[in-house]
């Protein structure tokens, strides 16, 4: 049986900022007073993105607005997140739990799954381990982790959520019962707030209940899902530990709260343009085709919806993506003013292995002049050139992701980015 | 000593195998320029902190006719010193 680690940083983005704060010679440590990561409100990214412990008490909840969160603490500090730094610890905690182990996925910005099987020759038992592991996290980059041990990933990871901050907790098949079960099922991992609802309606409200339940009545109510959500109640995960470069990536996608509502067309349309962008050039350096496309739309009054469209040709190239997504935009737009956009891409396919056709729906010349500007915004910026549109307009050339797109929370790579401020 | 995490011009000695050496720096307080000879490195240690890595040097000099302890950092990733703590 083997032997997994699931390593999570307390409260990440705060106690991040918190310390970097502190090597500034900031007189307060933020971890110890209500204080919030939040973004600009100006630019209407004014969202919690983390909170410290005295914060939380105040009832402060990550993903609420700042205006929503200073009502409830009037004295709140507000840091503004700071990316390169998110990077650069996570990178620094990613190379400590590679000591230990030859096999780390990096499964976010700030949690790894660490599989210890084969170093428990080497490093002997895993709780002394983990309890080391922790100390040199926190003692050489000065925060706190959480370390769960279990035999599967799934179990870790429960055992990390057990109790924060700065613990180690085991959860052997054998602790399921003491110390899983009790538990409600919303804190078990891939309940969310919808399956919850779903499941109070069978009465079943821990994850003992869920465990215990027939299988069969929860496929009936959930699908395929009612089966893996079983599983994980009784502990059965059979993921394996995989570094990042096998991690098969289904789809892409980037999204953005625009600084002001939108209610021109046209207007939309260039959003939509700077976002493909994005998007494509991320997809064309993956070496992959889409064959699925779908745009989201938000509402200044917060109403949400999406449409999606299987298409007959993989595409790759940014002028088609567009075409794809403006059609779909002009199919679902009511004319509603649009707060947030997002544009997607899935069902990938290898883009030099697929099925000829007579409507090509990209010529090869397309795909070579994009493949020539990838090659220039690569080596002298993303701005190095845009397209006409943008030359007099207020929205940026290329817009979503965090830290102006040069960062990947799940792991993968970094961008270099030269000269070019997008 | 108090944090100050000031940026400062530093004379360096890069020796062949072993960690720079800071000679000499400049400062500005309170309007009053100074410039400080390293007398003696304390103590050299490598930091990383927050995922930033760096080095920190326990220093000691006359200043003002005084024996004076401080802290002065090397930004590895910037190349750039600091009057850290003083």
């Amino acid at each position: 049986m083997g032997i997994i680690f699931h390593i999570d940083a307390n409260s990440a983005y705060l106690s991040w900022t918190a310390v970097h704060m502190l090597e500034c010679g900031h007189p307060v440590d933020l971890r110890e007073v209500p204080s919030v990561v939040a973004g600009d409100p100006k630019s209407r990214h004014g969202i919690i993105l983390a909170k410290s412990i005295p914060a939380k008490e105040y009832g402060i909840k990550t993903g609420e607005s700042l205006m929503e969160a200073r009502g409830k603490c009037p004295e709140l500090f507000v840091a503004a997140p700071d990316y390169d730094l998110y990077l650069d610890c996570s990178d620094a905690m990613f190379s400590i739990l590679s000591q230990f182990s030859p096999l780390v996925e990096r499964y976010s910005v700030d949690e790894c799954f660490l599989d210890y099987t084969a170093s428990e020759k080497r490093f002997g038992n895993p709780l002394k381990t983990a309890h080391r592991l922790r100390e040199k996290i926190s003692g050489e980059l000065g925060f706190t982790v959480n370390v769960g041990i279990s035999t599967n990933k799934l179990l870790a990871k429960m055992a990390g959520e057990l109790k924060k901050p700065d613990m180690v907790h085991t959860l052997w098949p054998k602790e399921i019962e003491k110390k899983l079960w009790p538990l409600p099922v919303r804190e078990l991992f891939m309940v969310g707030g919808a399956t919850e609802r779903k499941l109070r309606k069978l009465n079943i409200r821990t994850i003992g209940d869920l465990a215990k339940a027939d299988p069969v009545v929860l496929q009936a109510l959930l699908k395929s899902h009612g089966l893996k959500i079983h599983d994980y109640a009784n502990g059965i995960d059979s993921a394996r530990v995989l570094p990042n470069d096998l991690v098969l990536q289904k789809g892409f996608s980037n999204c953005v709260t625009l600084s002001w509502d939108i209610t021109d067309r046209e207007e939309a349309h260039t959003a939509l343009l700077s976002l493909t962008e994005r998007l494509a050039m991320r997809l064309r350096t993956s070496g992959k085709a889409a064959y699925l496309v779908s745009i989201s739309v938000c509402t200044s009054t917060f109403f949400h919806y999406s449409r999606q469209e299987k298409l007959h040709n993989p595409i790759c190239t940014t002028t088609v993506c567009y075409q794809h997504f403006k059609r779909l935009f002009d199919k679902t737009w009511r004319g509603e003013p649009v707060r947030q956009l997002g544009v997607r891409v899935s069902e990938l396919a290898e883009s030099d292995e697929y099925q000829l056709s007579f409507s090509e729906a990209e010529s090869e010349k397309e795909k070579c002049l994009e493949r020539t500007v990838d090659g220039i915004r690569k080596r002298f910026g993303n701005n190095a050139v845009i397209r006409g549109t943008f030359a007099n307009s207020s929205l940026p050339p290329m817009q979503g992701g965090v830290n102006d797109g040069n960062y990947l929370m799940m792991g993968g790579y970094r961008h270099e980015n030269f000269g070019g401020t997008g | 000593m108090k944090i100050l995490a000031e940026p400062v011009d530093a004379v360096v000695i890069f020796r062949k195998g072993a960690v720079p050496a800071p000679y000499k720096f400049k400062y500005e307080q309170n309007g009053e320029r100074y410039e400080i000879r390293i007398d003696k490195v304390l103590a050299v240690e490598k930091r990383r902190t927050a995922g930033i890595a760096s080095i920190l040097y326990n220093c000691q000099s006359v200043i003002d006719g005084q024996e004076k302890r401080y802290e002065l950092k090397y930004l590895l990733a910037d190349c750039r010193w600091e009057l850290y703590k003083i």
